[in-house]
């Protein structure tokens, strides 16, 4: 062996064990919390266990958590959980190689673990008719814009975790929400217009409930379940004996990543309405004379006034909170007396959160209304049967492709069969790496690189064979068949790639997730036949002593 | 000397063939009232429901949703009685008088309050409240018709399940109406009088809800007419831009001829498979696209394995025509052929028979056009390209 072929070595067992490792929050177990409330009874508990009798579930009890661990648990089954009497909160604990690697696990998507899917667009005619002109392609992207912040700001009365909510184009949004129960109550979450108000901050009982909330609340998270959240801000004012006037509510921040909003610490607002969302007339993001990223607005003649009186002397170095549908979503200081209904929120913002914060105001201004013209449901368990049923069908056809290409190939066969268990890996594990979310087309186009990658090996023994033939010796035989080969799997596979990259770039949805997995599929076919089978090939032809090759 | 096997000998009469085969499939289909479009591409809704009660059938199904003019299939396990139904977006939105709409339902207490303006124009709503759970509301509304009073506005609303009761100011017309939207039907399940959503999909599941207990709605789609063009147009454009760009890349790595050659297989496979569908009364939607995007794949492969080879045989510069050059390169790489066909024919036939509904219409096209994207390969890819190089050196 040449130190070549010794590195090569080194570096194909490397790829391998990384593989593995980053596929392992997938296709490994997934541990479960179910957490029960004080209330749950032994009936609750056991029609949970119930639910996990069935699948090879394993599952244990320890005072007020029950731990489910098993393959089959998906987000879907997670909310699911969540609705059942008794229980607080579910949650899928994070595999450890999802923490010490940052990887990612492949989700399942909607079609295969049960849940819904809504593609909703604005009003564009009502607006038109409004404004009383037509609008522009930059108009219709920026309400859209507007629509998408004003979802993600209810996103909890969907009542499921792992959401996900983002434009499609510039025309349209796509929500998807695994495993929800009551379709109809997000339908009507979504179609109710925003209601955007202008409150005075009460420092004295907002510090109050600071100090409360350092003192008991420390690290902990807020819970994601507006029941809970609305029971912890019934605490506070308690706590801190809030007057009638006052209202407790907390202040939320958008996560930079996923865009989903949190709630982050309470803040004691009057209840009296300072101004009200329709006053306010635009909101623009601008800079100010100091260069700085502002978010100017112009209030309507009559909001003139109002803010006026809201940002009066008395109130200067007070907060003015802007609540979105009972949610705080920024507390500028007043700094002046704003009476030329026109001013500035300045804070140091990135040109992100001044459009965001822009985009809430005019929801005041202008709300928008939407319209679903897409809607899917899936039951969990009809998605549970097609995975299912779709997992059984891989292993079989698999367990056939194997059997045929021993019998057919001998050992070469088994090769083939190593790379392409191989294969499936590396593929699987890119997917893990895009954090892919795996849907029928996917399995299609994952189908179909698997039938290409049989035939890159089929391709290469053929023309071994054929060069056998001719009379020459295995180890010219196996670098002819190779490298001519080489040329018929690139320029087939090549094409089918341009194909692939074509849906992926310009197609939607579903047809983007067969792409996904067919351009993975193919390019790691191509690095499995041409490189690590070959090398094994090359490491066989240093055998001088071998007669006959087993093919 | 290896036997070279002539597949070219009956070139004509395949060709002819090919069309014969071709025209039968469209008449077939125009037979059974051509193609079969999914709701993804027209518009629609579509609901997989099963049926506690055994002597539900797809006659009965249909004869009860006939307002709605469905498609109802039975799938599965019949043990589960579950049936797909499906509506497109014309026949399901129409009203009462038979006018097509696209409207979206109103929201409840929306459509409660349109009620009553409707009959007392001049009222005004005070006030509206949520009540103790999400479908139930407490509006106070003011009338200044002085013959509203508590019964004539229940009556109004006698549609929904409400209780008026006046407000203690005597002095104004005002009232509390409490109203509850829950219809809880016999499943537990709700299907309540109107959402934001397509309104056909509501009124669907509710004359379900209303005839049989034991629904269980197992899924339920909705496709609007904007969508379902914009994917269709979006299919339509994809495929021709791949089918383009793989085109040019044919002529950049091998010659004009063999693009020539892959593009005439490619359009062959579309128009065969898509005709199959529509002989089968398969729904062309999303995943029936993928397949054939699958299989046009799969073929392209097969084709450019062919002629890579007859490309490296022509190299060798013998005397030999250029038929018996493409003749010999489909015989050396036969054994490949059938090798690869038969392993992606098993794991598509295991799909087809174990893969679940889900994959069920998906594997069946794909078996099918595996078989004609063999076919396509040797006998009208190949061909077309010696007639092309024919052609030109005349």
């Amino acid at each position: 062996m040449t130190k070549g072929m010794f590195y090569k070595t080194i570096f194909i067992i490397a790829i391998i064990a990384l593989s593995v490792l980053l596929i392992l929050p997938t296709v490994g177990t997934k541990k479960m919390e179910i957490t029960l409330t004080d209330a749950a009874t032994a009936g609750n508990i056991e029609t949970i266990r119930k639910k996990f009798s069935e699948g090879g579930y394993k599952f244990t009890e320890k005072g007020k958590v029950l731990t489910v661990e098993g393959r089959n648990i998906t987000d879907a089954i997670m909310n699911e959980m969540k609705t059942f009497d008794g229980v607080a909160d579910a949650k899928i604990l994070k595999h450890w190689v999802e923490r010490v690697f940052l990887a990612k696990k492949i989700n399942l998507g909607l079609d295969l673990q049960g849940g819904m899917y809504l593609s909703l667009q604005a009003n564009f005619d009502g607006i038109e008719k409004k404004i009383g002109r037509t609008l522009t392609e930059a108009d219709k992207t920026e309400i859209t814009q507007q629509a998408l912040e004003l979802l993600r700001n209810r996103i909890d009365k969907f009542g499921v975790s792992e959401p996900s909510i983002r434009p499609r184009g510039n025309e349209a949004i796509e929500i998807q929400l695994p495993g929800v129960k009551d379709p109809a109550g997000v339908k009507k979450a979504i179609g109710t217009t925003g209601s955007l108000e202008y409150r005075l901050v009460d420092d004295k009982y907002t510090e109050a409930a600071a100090m409360w909330f350092k003192n008991n609340y420390k690290d902990k998270q807020i819970s994601d379940d507006p029941e809970a959240q609305k029971t912890l801000l019934d605490e506070i004012s308690k706590a801190v004996a809030l007057p009638d006037t006052m209202e407790m509510l907390f202040f939320w921040e958008r996560d930079k990543n996923t865009g989903v909003i949190k709630p982050l610490y309470p803040m004691a607002l009057l209840k009296e309405i300072a101004v009200k969302g329709t006053d306010i007339k635009e909101a623009t993001v601008d800079r100010d004379e100091m260069q700085q990223i502002v978010v100017a607005f112009k209030t309507t003649p009559e909001g003139a006034s109002k803010f006026a009186q809201a940002t009066a002397p008395e109130n200067k170095g007070k907060k003015l909170a802007i609540v979105l549908d009972n949610k705080i979503r920024n507390a500028p200081h007043i700094n002046e007396t704003i009476s030329s209904g026109a001013g500035n929120i300045s804070g140091g913002f990135a040109y992100d959160e001044a459009m965001t914060l822009a985009r809430i105001i005019k929801e005041g201004a202008l709300p928008v209304d939407l319209k679903i013209v897409e809607e899917r449901t899936v039951g969990p368990s009809l998605g549970q049967d097609s995975i299912e049923a779709g997992v059984k069908a891989f292993a079989i056809g698999l367990i056939g492709i194997f059997i045929f290409s021993l019998a057919y190939y001998k050992l070469g066969g088994l090769f083939a069969d190593i790379g392409l268990i191989l294969n499936i890996i590396f593929v699987l594990a890119i997917l893990s790496l895009l954090g892919f979310t795996l849907t029928l087309p996917g399995i299609a186009g994952f189908l179909l690189s698997t039938a290409m990658a049989v035939d890159a090996n089929v391709l290469i023994y053929e023309r071994i064979k054929e060069e056998l033939k001719k009379g020459k010796s295995i180890r010219i035989a196996i670098i002819n068949g190779f490298d001519r080969a080489f040329w018929t799997i690139f320029d087939s596979n090549l094409t089918t790639l341009l194909a692939a990259f074509i849906l992926f770039q310009y197609g939607t949805g579903p047809i983007k997730g067969f792409a996904v997995t067919l351009f993975v599929g193919i390019i790691v076919s191509m690095f499995v036949a041409l490189y690590v089978t070959r090398f094994v090939y090359e490491l066989i032809s240093l055998n001088k002593k071998m007669k006959k090759l087993s093919l | 000397m290896e036997r070279t096997i002539n597949f070219l000998k009956y070139k004509n009469w395949i060709f002819i063939f090919t069309w014969v085969f071709i025209a039968v499939l469209l008449v077939l289909t125009m037979l059974r009232g051509g193609f079969v479009w999914g709701i993804d591409f027209v518009g629609g809704h579509k609901i997989i429901a099963s049926f506690e009660d055994k002597n539900v059938n797809e006659g009965v199904i249909r004869t009860l949703l006939k307002d709605f003019n469905p498609t109802v299939q039975q799938v599965g396990d019949p043990s589960k009685n579950e049936y797909i139904i499906t509506t497109k977006l014309e026949t399901a939105d129409k009203n009462k008088d038979g006018v097509a709409s696209t409207s979206t339902c109103l929201i409840k207490d929306d459509l409660l309050k349109r009620t009553l303006f409707e009959k007392y124009p001049l009222v005004s709503f005070v006030n509206i409240e949520n009540g103790v759970d999400q479908d139930s509301y407490r509006i106070t509304a003011q009338f200044k018709d002085s013959s509203a009073n508590e019964a004539s506005i229940k009556d109004a609303l006698n549609a929904y399940n409400v209780t008026v009761q006046r407000s203690a100011n005597q002095s104004i017309n005002e009232y509390i109406i409490m109203a509850s939207f829950t219809q809880k039907d016999k499943t537990g399940s709700q299907v309540a009088a109107g959402y934001i959503g397509q309104c056909g999909l509501e009124h669907l599941k509710l004359a379900l809800g209303q005839k049989y207990s034991g629904v269980h709605i197992e899924s339920e789609e909705t496709v609007g007419p904007a969508i379902g063009e914009y994917l269709r147009k979006s299919a339509w454009k994809l495929t021709l831009m791949a089918i383009i760009l793989m085109s040019i890349y044919l002529a950049f790595r091998f010659e004009f001829k063999y693009s020539v050659g892959g593009m005439v297989s490619l359009i062959h496979d579309m128009i065969i498979s898509i005709a199959f569908c529509g002989v089968m009364g398969i729904e062309f939607d999303i995943q029936i696209l993928a397949a054939l995007l699958t299989l046009y794949g799969y073929s392209i492969n097969d084709t450019i394995v062919i002629f890579d080879r007859i490309r490296e045989t022509n190299q060798l510069k013998s005397k030999i025509t250029f038929a018996d050059v493409i003749n010999k390169a489909i015989t050396q790489t036969l054994s490949r052929t059938i090798l690869t066909g038969v392993t992606t024919l098993f794991a598509l036939l295991v799909l087809f028979l174990v893969g679940g509904e889900a994959l069920h219409n998906f594997a069946f096209v794909m078996l099918f056009g595996i078989i004609i994207g063999t076919y396509s390969s040797v006998y009208v890819a190949s061909p077309v390209v010696l007639w092309w190089e024919k052609w030109r050196s005349r």
